[in-house]
């Protein structure tokens, strides 16, 4: 899999928690650039971050986390 | 976190410090060992190298000494899990199979050199590994500081 093909509402939702990327950085335990690079679609997170980052915006993984031309390819909403 | 921040910088610029004076250092040495496998008895040349050779060991000892001290503080703070965090392992895994093929490739090349030079073996060696040191710790500072498509608030 390529991060291409992983999409994600990270900004979206960290925007609504009124997160910057260094508070949620901070609440999952690692580095700004982490987040930075999962939010840009650059770097795919573990499945221990996804349940972390999903945690910590108070939404199911499934939620935060998609399949983009396939099956399960929709965000839920 | 801007501690965070502070400590990748300080992390990256170590490492790029660590290379570059290893790579003098190392450089330095092969150029010796080049001078001498060519019979190059020009005195002054070579008592430049060898002074090259004691400065930059003596900067490499003093930088490795600092980087020591550096990776103390950092297991000592709060962040040290954080700076170890799965994106640096990431591009910690990048740079050591770049750093592989580059290695490979080099091998695959003086091989095809022997053919034609006979080669010492210390030389060989020695140029492998300072592609090996210097590309891996390079690499992994590039990727360190590449991919940020934006940054957000």
């Amino acid at each position: 899999m390529t991060a291409g093909n992983l999409g994600n509402r990270l900004k979206e939702l960290r925007a609504r928690h009124n997160f910057t990327q260094a508070q949620l950085a901070e609440a999952v335990g690692v580095t700004r650039k982490t987040i930075n690079t999962v939010e840009n679609r650059v770097f795919i997170p573990s499945t221990v971050l996804a349940l972390k980052l999903a945690a910590a915006l108070q939404v199911p993984v499934e939620e935060l986390f998609y399949l983009e031309g396939g099956e399960g390819s929709t965000p839920s909403s | 976190m801007a501690d965070v921040e502070q400590l990748v910088a300080q992390r990256n610029r170590a490492l790029t410090w660590l290379a570059l004076v290893f790579l003098v250092w190392q450089g330095a040495w092969l150029a010796g060992d080049i001078t001498e496998f060519l019979a190059y008895e020009e005195r002054s040349v070579n008592a430049a190298i060898d002074m090259l050779v004691a400065v930059s060991g003596l900067v490499f000892a003093g930088i490795m000494y600092r980087y020591w001290r550096f990776s103390k503080k950092v297991e000592a703070s709060p962040h040290a899990d954080t700076l170890s965090d799965e994106l640096t392992a990431h591009n910690e895994a990048k740079a050591v199979r770049f750093a592989f093929m580059l290695v490979l490739i080099s091998m695959a090349v003086m091989l095809a050199v022997t053919a034609f030079i006979e080669l010492p073996g210390h030389m060989v060696v020695r140029i492998l590994m300072i592609l090996a040191v210097v590309s891996t710790q390079l690499r992994f500072v590039m990727f360190e500081r590449d991919g940020e498509a934006e940054v957000g608030g």
